[in-house]
């Protein structure tokens, strides 16, 4: 998995991701994303390059929007891939998820 | 993945084989005290289990015409534990057949593991699904509908019975465990083959089980979900989706228009907040507003009542119990049987056959060290060699006993036997099993079940008559067939007897001058045993008409010859309109025997220890022998005696004092003259080589401490040679 991170003029950081979302990253991924949420409060996810996704995944992505809420900072996803919208779909989550509930 | 780490297939494989066949076992043996008592719950639960876990372990071995096929059966078996089947003889005879189809197969797919299924086969298949499947199938429509009722539980709605939401679609709620992500399992998976079965009308994720981010773990499972869901289903199937996760895993479904306290139930058990739960089934649509009203009062009302009794941490029975997923006797077995399991474990053949070898040698060297001890006065060596020996004994006789299976298992396969032999003949029989728990070596019982399957097989076909033939003739209208075995110096016993019609002496004597076996001007002097040996030669039998099972004439000879390849003996006692019983006799020679030596000249013998009753000295007057033939006067007890150095043709000098043996088997006295005794001397029977097979009086051999090989002998065999002396002299 790879993450690359833009900051865009408007402070807005990007961060794309890159790979498997999956259980054995999942750990990892936290720290990482929670980190990045503590430095920026708009953060927008673009998760095109997500080769495949499992339900740890979907359930980090949850929290990450979840802190986002409670911190007030602007969190998005954006350009879902074909898995990640195939397991949002399935949970009953519509696309593209942002912020507000 | 290096080799180390590779998962061996093959050896999982080979224990689901062995396992699936030990739970057909115990399906069989259910099946059979169902037809006896059909409200035996325990077996039909038992019955579904262990269907559910040949389904399960069949299908991840790929093997998916055995997983369909129980998967049928199991539903059947699920039918009738859920009481919308009731269990009758149709059905447990469809069970059985079933039983046998799936044994065939998996010893089939043994054999081939890409087996496909002959034409035969194929249609056997096809035919007993069909049945299988009417069963089940019926009885579909009527599950539904009732199932708003089967889980009755102690929220009971002031609302009557007609309270059901309007909700159409099966409510499925979802909590999954912690540790799902780290057993393996993705909810994904579940919930996507869910789709796939129907449609999911509605799922609301539950993420609020999710703690604070600091917390919060990835690695764990917090999700949980409702959904509402439209399909052609049952209950017991969508049950199914979940089965590989329902231990990690809070699930509860809930059919289409369920009574409103099934909702009650469902948020009380949740344990979450109410109101947050209440409005996620309400935009599931599983709920409408004032549903989910009547709903959060009738929980509120009983968490008050709850309060107010005390809190004693209920136990599990208790737990189960209120439930109603077990009922109370069921739990008073299960904690029963938890503390009488004996553990076991599974072992190597020939693991154990190897550790048996060497406590065998361990066993000769031990009494070697033991005899070249006695030259010394080592009064600390022999203490450390008593000690020693003592250990040894211990050892031998604990190995020993690894080997020893109770007979009981043997006899209650026979159970089966009789039960389809019955059927087919029409007869009505019980099979009593008594000494069920009277131990042989495994070898011993492999090779008498062939034997007494047959005599249980001639007493149901020719010794017990039907029903209306025992009636006329005074007798009870079902016949009995007694299997009984027991120990008695150093042999065991097998009896099989039956109340039948016993053994037609004229019969017998008119089959055997017919044949040629016995002349007509000796018919008076015949003796009941010689009668009833006639039954055993080669070719004999007075059946009228054969049938396909026995009665062609083969049959009690090679009976009688298995059980002498075993060394032991069989003999029949018969009463003519009572009955017949068959006796066998097996001596329980083990490798390792406890014997009694003596010497003729410089030669030495060993005797079976338990076979000897005593020893003596003897003077040659004594055994000069009588014109009758050779018998001794044993304290006013008349005993043949078997002269050993005749016996092995020993030239030499007749010493002054002789000594004898006496020995013991079924029953048998005789006494055998020596020259030494040389006293108690455990051993190895080592196998002698071919050359002595014509002589049956040999069963081994072992070597001393000096290096001398002494002989053990036969004892039965050295008794019957004295019965064989005693006809040849009366011939003469």
């Amino acid at each position: 998995m790879k993450i690359f991170r833009r900051k865009q003029d408007d402070g807005k950081t990007i961060l794309k991701i890159e790979g498997k979302i999956t259980i054995n990253l999942v750990k990892l991924l936290k720290q990482v994303l929670l980190d990045f949420l503590k430095k920026s409060n708009r953060l927008e996810l673009d998760l095109s390059g997500v080769t495949r996704i499992d339900t740890a995944g979907f359930q980090l992505i949850y929290l990450i929007r979840r802190e986002a809420n409670n911190n007030n900072s602007i969190f998005s996803i954006v350009n879902p891939a074909a898995d990640v919208e195939r397991i949002f779909k399935l949970f009953g989550e519509e696309m593209p998820l942002t912020g507000e509930n | 993945m290096d080799n180390n780490e590779k998962y061996n297939l093959g050896d999982a494989l080979n224990i689901f084989f062995t396992e699936s066949r030990e739970m057909l076992e115990d399906m069989e043996a259910c099946l059979l005290a169902l037809e006896k008592d059909a409200s035996d719950e325990n077996s039909i639960n038992a019955m579904f289990r262990a269907a559910h876990t040949i389904k399960g372990s069949s299908s991840m071995f790929g093997l998916s015409i055995i997983e369909e096929f129980t998967h049928a059966v199991e539903n059947l078996l699920d039918e009738t534990r859920k009481k919308t089947l009731t269990i009758n003889s149709e059905i447990i005879s469809l069970l059985l057949e079933c039983h046998d189809f799936i044994l065939t197969l998996l010893n089939n797919f043994e054999k081939q593991n890409d087996y496909i299924l002959d034409d035969e086969l194929n249609n056997k298949y096809s035919e007993l699904l069909e049945k299988v499947k009417s069963y089940s199938g019926e009885k579909i429509k009527v599950e539904t509908a009732d199932s708003g009722s089967v889980n009755k539980h102690e929220f009971e709605s002031d609302l009557n019975e007609e309270n059901h939401v309007k909700n159409d679609c099966w409510h499925i709620s979802l909590r999954f465990g912690a540790d799902t992500f780290k057993d393996g399992l993705d909810p994904q998976s579940f919930i996507s083959y869910l789709a796939d079965t129907g449609k999911i009308v509605n799922i609301e994720t539950v993420y609020d089980r999710i703690p604070p981010a600091p917390e919060m773990d990835p690695e764990s499972c917090y999700l949980g979900f409702e959904i509402n869901f439209k399909g052609n289903t049952t209950k017991a199937k969508l049950e199914d989706i979940f089965d590989f996760i329902k231990d990690d895993c809070k699930i509860r479904i809930m059919p289409p228009n369920s009574n409103i306290s099934e909702y009650v139930a469902l948020i009380h058990d949740l344990n979450e907040e109410p109101m947050l739960i209440g409005e996620i089934l309400k935009k599931s649509g599983s709920l409408t507003e004032s549903e989910l009203e009547e709903a959060l009062k009738l929980q509120h009302k009983i968490e008050n009542e709850r309060k107010d009794e005390k809190t004693e941490k209920p136990r599990i029975g208790k737990i189960l119990i209120d439930e109603q997923m077990i009922q109370m006797p069921v739990v008073n077995a299960a904690i029963e049987r938890q503390s009488n399991i004996k553990k076991s474990i599974r072992v190597d053949a020939e693991k154990l056959d190897d550790l048996i070898n060497l406590v065998g040698e361990l066993v000769i060297t031990g009494s070697n060290i033991k005899q070249v001890s006695e030259k010394s006065t080592d009064g600390e060596l022999h203490d450390a060699i008593s000690s020693m020996s003592r250990l040894i004994d211990d050892i031998r006789n604990r190995t020993m006993s690894v080997r020893m299976v109770q007979i009981g298992d043997t006899f209650r396969r026979f159970e089966r036997v009789v039960r389809d032999l019955c059927q087919k003949n029409g007869k009505e029989i019980d099979l009593i099993i008594k000494g069920g728990e009277t131990e042989l070596d495994k070898t011993l019982i492999e090779k008498i079940t062939d034997p007494l399957m047959h005599l249980i097989r001639n007493a149901v076909d020719h010794g017990i008559g039907t029903r209306e033939n025992r009636l006329a003739s005074g007798k009870s209208g079902r016949g009995t067939i007694i299997l009984n075995a027991y120990h008695e110096t150093g042999s065991i016993i097998i009896e099989v007897s039956d109340d039948g019609n016993g053994i037609n002496r004229e019969k017998i004597i008119h089959k055997a001058v017919e044949l040629g076996m016995l002349q007509e001007n000796k018919i008076n002097d015949i003796t009941e045993n010689e009668i009833t040996s006639f039954m055993f030669e080669p070719g004999f039998s007075t059946a009228e008409k054969l049938t396909n099972i026995s009665g062609r004439g083969v049959g009690l000879d090679v009976v009688k010859r298995n059980i002498e390849t075993m060394k032991g003996s069989v003999t029949i006692t018969s009463r003519e309109g009572e009955g017949t019983k068959f006796t066998i006799h097996l001596p329980l020679t083990l490798a390792i025997i406890d014997g009694f030596m003596f010497a003729v000249e410089d030669l030495f013998y060993i005797l079976p220890l338990d076979m000897v009753c005593e020893c003596a000295e003897i003077s040659n007057e004594d055994i000069k022998g009588m014109d009758s033939g050779n018998y001794i006067n044993l304290r006013g007890e008349v005993l043949p005696f078997l002269n050993m150095r005749e016996f092995f043709s020993e030239k030499g000098a007749i010493p002054k004092r002789q000594n004898i043996i006496v020995i013991e088997y079924a029953k048998n006295k005789i006494a055998l003259v020596v020259d030494k005794l040389l006293g108690e001397f455990q051993t190895v029977i080592k196998p002698v080589g071919k050359m002595f097979n014509k002589l049956k009086w040999i069963s081994g051999a072992t070597i001393l401490g000096t290096g001398d090989v002494a002989l053990i002998l036969d004892v039965p065999s050295l008794i019957n040679q004295i019965k064989k002396y005693d006809k040849e002299k009366a011939v003469i």
